[in-house]
């Protein structure tokens, strides 16, 4: 199974969203990472038929080799996807229940099965996924009354009911605490065998041991296309944390980039920064270990 | 099939959408209720007016007898003020006169014996035009002939099918007159379609349909399949509750009866009985209401914006008004007979023969007007499913072509209008209120809808009576003097010489005693002295009731001046204040969570709470004083142009029923009290809804609620009586809101 996406591009009058995006994605999670504005969103509605691409295509091999354009598959490659938007909305009226059912509704889940099997196959999926985003509690409550967390988490059962082959998932883990983040995260990764999963993030560490692909984008382009250990290879050697006085650390920031700061422990008025540097920069600086996080800042060039 | 429930779920779950319903609901049964009761005031209870038909007919003879009796007894010299001594009544109950319920009972008796009379009269005008079509020289087979064929044939046929029970007419009349009801069901049908057409985007669900199987497809045709009977539905609730409220009222009389019998539909060309007249009414309400649906959902589907769309459909509605309301030279122009309207409210169809030319041939609307909602309706519902599958996501702002060069493009994308924020609270609260949230487009809006409904309330219907009385006051405009009492006086013996002259001068013509053309001169006055008798009995009258006034009063033309001091409740005003107070607090919150929205922010400043509570309750009394003084001022000028505003000095007790009320107010200073008041009323109002705004967060459930308790004050003849209670309730409110918003 493989989407192959051909040179897409999107603008939005003298804005241009993505500029000839190319990628080859095969089973596995690929994560989408870039400021705001970089187009991960535009590139998502693009592939879920939400907006219309200016120029390139998109294209799917199923597991026999058969290669067609999604645009001319239509309701056949929307059988195969599940969504989850950056603002999921829902019914606030709606159960839960009846909310994944009626989303299963839509995506014809057991369509081939007589009636009664049909229905069984969507409670049993229905009981699944809210087991396994932790919200069988509340599967009768009204959406109307749960709270954001909530709300995200029912997001992500809906996009994952139906068991689609292909998984777009927009910020996945916004407003989770740190808990459901992890939990959420095992789970992705967990359904994604033999599975296609685009997830669009900003935190990195949702997808840093997960993800088999890294793409960053910016402005509309790709800048880095690799798996994370290649990526962190190149920032190899250049970080590092500094132990400075509390009054130094703006010098620090405007001499070098610096990703994190903190305080350091049995050290009053002293404080540990971790700065990107090709070179040491100071003689008591210590070597340490590249994570995403640094490279995304590296990359976009910005400061904790 | 389950997607058709979950729409249905999707809609009956908006709890706004209930709200409104249960108020219109509400509105639709008082309004039904009030008219058939004030109607009924003066009718003779119809228990002791049926037991009175029964005993007429017992012994007709005698009750024949003795109502001649009264007739006699009855006739008085009109220029005497002294009424005849009230007699013994024999039959009516108390507070009624016998000669109420004989009225009635010939009344009854006319339209039913009346019936070939009238249909030989249509038969009668038909043949006649025939002839003149014939001495004109226009051929059979043009389609005016082949009316007038068609009308003989039809009204030959109805004389000998048609037979009309003698009874008391109750209830129909009021019941089929549904043009109330309609103006709700209007609004709410906008709003359901809007709703039904918008829920998806509106919660952000529609990228995740637009990429499942089923998909947009699915979802906008089980839209369109749910739209059309919860629509039909809607009809059915409306009419049941409108039938409901005039049956508590006054009853209904036999709906077995031909529809004939009720007044209005004495030409009614079908041989129809009240109750298949209510069905088929219904069916083509149905059809109408369901093609204003499909309308309104595309309108939704087009434009994406809800207020936008809202408003577009309102325009649409006042097109459809102003199509049946403006005069044509065709009074059965099919602009007239087959705009939405006229649809809606399925009497004008029935009230007489109407076809149109389909073909050289004539066609009668009804069946047409079926077939049109069909037919339009289809293709109406096809492009909504076209549009809501094939509308690609997005911003909801117009994206350029991209064939354009890129400088104009940006061109185009750029506001070059500059931006002008207020710098104090109270400029910033009147900037938010009304700039930031569109508000200012649905009052606009509201306000071309008054101009409109204003010139449709006052429109001058230009009878000759009216236009004769004008000028005889015009003449006469001012105190009762001396001079114009006598004035009167001579006129009246003048007219009254030349009528009691008529048997002598045709007597002196028929012994040659005067020539030809002096008798015709003469009958020529005798025609203008009949037609001038009735026209200066009413110059008398109101003379007479000057005479007996205690104060001093003026002869006026007050056509005008008496429409507008007894005009109806403003509607319009009152959604309008509705829609902009209840939006005072609602903007700053969010449905999500308490910290949610900018309240949140506003009131962790120094000066987001108390100034700033102040400074919106200023914008909206200033605003909703503004808007009742604009929309009083519509009503002012479009009387002032239909009619004339004479004598705004006069006192007030020139107007009949205004007495009572001091002599020292004249009437425009009247006008001006009244005004003054309205604006009270509306300061009240707003203050009421200003307050639920910030009590309640959300902006429907405070305008629902809160034109429900502005009810009372905006009836004119209740507005003072329930003043002081909606004042106490106000101020509660506002105290309430005050302390929960700045504390």
């Amino acid at each position: 199974m493989k989407l192959e996406i051909h040179n897409i591009s999107k603008s939005y009058g003298s804005t241009q969203a993505l500029k000839n995006f190319c990628a080859e994605l095969t089973p596995g999670i690929y994560a989408l990472l870039g400021p705001n504005g970089s187009g991960k969103t535009t590139l998502m509605n693009i592939l879920t038929g939400n907006l219309r691409a200016d120029a390139g295509n998109i294209t799917f091999t199923d597991e026999d080799g058969r290669c067609e354009n999604v645009a001319a598959m239509g309701k056949e490659f929307r059988g195969m996807l599940g969504f989850m938007p950056q603002y999921p909305g829902m019914y606030p009226s709606f159960t839960l229940e009846e909310f994944l059912q009626y989303v299963a509704t839509l995506k014809d889940v057991g369509k081939d099965l007589p009636k009664k099997q049909r229905d069984a196959l969507i409670k049993a999926q229905i009981d699944g996924v809210l087991q396994a985003v932790e919200l069988s509690d509340v599967a009768r409550h009204k959406i109307g009354s749960l709270s954001g967390g909530m709300k995200q988490r029912l997001a992500l059962a809906q996009a994952v009911l139906g068991d689609p082959k292909i998984l777009i998932l927009d910020e996945p883990t916004a407003g989770l605490d740190p808990k459901q983040r992890i939990a959420v995260r095992n789970y992705i990764s967990r359904i994604a065998m033999g599975k296609i999963v685009i997830i669009a993030t900003h935190v990195v560490s949702d997808v840093e041991f997960i993800a088999k692909e890294i793409i960053m984008l910016r402005k509309g382009e790709i800048i880095q296309k690799a798996p994370g250990h290649e990526l962190l290879q190149q920032l190899e050697g250049k970080v590092w944390t500094l132990c400075v006085p509390e009054g130094e650390i703006a010098a620090v920031q405007s001499a070098f980039a610096v990703t994190n700061i903190s305080a350091a422990e049995h050290q009053p008025g002293m404080a540990i920064l971790r700065v990107l540097c090709d070179n040491r920069p100071a003689p008591d600086a210590c070597e340490q270990s590249p994570t995403l996080e640094d490279y995304y800042l590296y990359v976009f060039g910005q400061q904790a | 099939m389950k997607l058709i429930v979950f729409e249905l779920k999707k809609l009956l779950g908006m709890r706004f959408l209930r709200v409104c319903l249960l108020v219109l609901l509400s509105i639709c049964f008082a309004l039904s209720f009030f008219a058939a009761e004030s109607s009924q005031k003066e009718a003779v209870p119809h228990r002791e007016l049926e037991a009175f038909f029964d005993l007429y007919f017992e012994n007709r003879a005698e009750m024949d007898a003795y109502y001649n009796e009264l007739v006699r007894g009855e006739m008085h010299d009109p220029m005497q003020e002294q009424r005849p001594q009230q007699a013994e009544q024999k039959y009516a109950p108390d507070g009624y006169t016998d000669l109420q319920m004989f009225t009635t009972l010939y009344a009854a008796i006319e339209q039913a014996q009346g019936h070939p009379e009238r249909m030989d009269g249509v038969v009668e005008s038909a043949e006649k035009n025939l002839a003149e079509f014939r001495a004109m020289g226009i051929p059979e087979s043009s389609y005016n002939y082949k009316l007038q064929q068609t009308v003989i044939r039809t009204y030959t046929e109805l004389k000998s099918t048609v037979r009309i029970g003698i009874e008391p007419t109750r209830g129909w009349e009021i019941y089929f007159n549904h043009s109330a009801q309609n103006a709700l069901l209007f609004a709410l049908i906008l709003l359901v379609s809007i709703s039904a057409a918008s829920c998806d985007r509106t919660v952000g669900m529609l990228p995740v349909i637009a990429c499942t199987k089923r998909g947009k497809q699915g979802v906008s045709g089980a839209k369109i399949v749910t739209l059309m009977p919860v629509t039909v539905c809607l009809v059915l609730l409306f009419s049941l509750t409108s039938f409901a409220a005039v049956g508590l009222a006054c009853g209904y009389s036999s709906a077995s009866n031909a529809i004939q019998s009720v007044p209005g539909f004495a030409l009614c060309p079908y041989a129809l009985s009240i109750r298949q007249y209510l069905v088929l009414s219904l069916l083509l309400r149905s059809a109408a209401f369901c093609l204003f649906a499909a309308m309104s959902a595309l309108i939704c589907a087009l434009i994406r914006n809800r207020a936008y769309a809202f408003g577009a459909g309102l325009l649409l509605l006042g097109l459809q008004y102003a199509l049946n309301s403006i005069s044509y030279i065709n009074p059965d122009s099919p602009w007239k007979s087959l705009n939405l309207i006229a649809l809606t409210d399925a009497s004008p169809l029935f009230a007489r023969l109407r076809t149109c030319n389909l073909l050289g041939m004539p066609c009668h609307y009804v069946p047409l007007a079926f077939c049109l909602c069909v037919i339009l309706t289809a293709p109406v519902l096809m492009l909504f499913w076209l549009v809501f599958v094939r509308r690609q996501g997005g911003s909801a702002k117009k994206q350029l072509p991209c064939k354009l060069p890129v400088k104009l493009r940006e061109l185009a994308s750029k506001r070059h209008l500059p931006r002008f924020v207020p710098k104090s609270l109270f400029g910033i609260e009147l900037y938010k209120m009304l700039i930031v949230s569109g508000m200012v487009f649905a009052i606009l809006l509201l306000g071309a809808g008054k101009i409109a409904y204003a010139q449709y309330e006052y429109r001058n219907p230009g009878t000759v009576s009216d236009r004769v009385y004008y000028k005889h006051m015009t003449e006469l405009e001012g105190p009762l003097t001396e001079q114009k009492l006598l004035y009167i006086q001579e006129k009246r013996n003048e007219i009254d010489q030349t009528l009691a002259k008529s048997d002598q001068m045709q007597a002196n013509f028929i012994a040659g005693k005067i020539t030809q053309a002096q008798y015709a001169a003469y009958l020529e006055q005798l025609e203008s002295a009949k037609s001038e008798d009735a026209h200066w009995a009413i110059v008398e009258q109101k003379r007479d009731r000057l005479l007996s006034l205690s104060e001093q009063g003026w002869l006026v033309y007050d056509t005008g001046w008496l429409k507008l001091h007894n005009s109806r409740a403003d509607w319009l005003l009152l959604l309008a204040i509705a829609l902009f107070a209840s939006h005072a607090f609602s903007m700053e919150y969010r449905r999500s969570g308490p910290s949610d929205g900018f309240a949140s922010i506003l009131r962790a400043t120094p000066k987001g709470r108390s100034k700033t509570y102040f400074a919106k309750l200023a914008a909206v009394l200033c605003v909703s004083v503004g808007l009742c003084i604009l929309f009083s001022l519509i009503d002012l000028l479009s009387v002032a142009t239909q009619y004339a505003l004479p004598a705004a000095n006069a006192p007030l007790a020139s107007l009949p029923g205004f007495e009572s009320i001091a002599a020292t107010c004249t009437i425009g200073g009247y006008y001006a009290l009244m005004l003054t008041c309205r604006c009270a009323f509306a300061l009240l109002t707003a203050l009421g809804i200003f307050s639920l705004s910030c009590l309640l967060q959300r902006s429907l459930y405070a305008m629902a609620i809160g034109i429900v308790i502005a009810l009372p004050i905006s009836l004119t003849h209740t507005a003072i009586y329930a003043a002081i209670p909606v004042l106490l309730l106000s101020a509660v409110a506002a105290i309430a809101a005050y302390r929960k918003f700045s504390t």
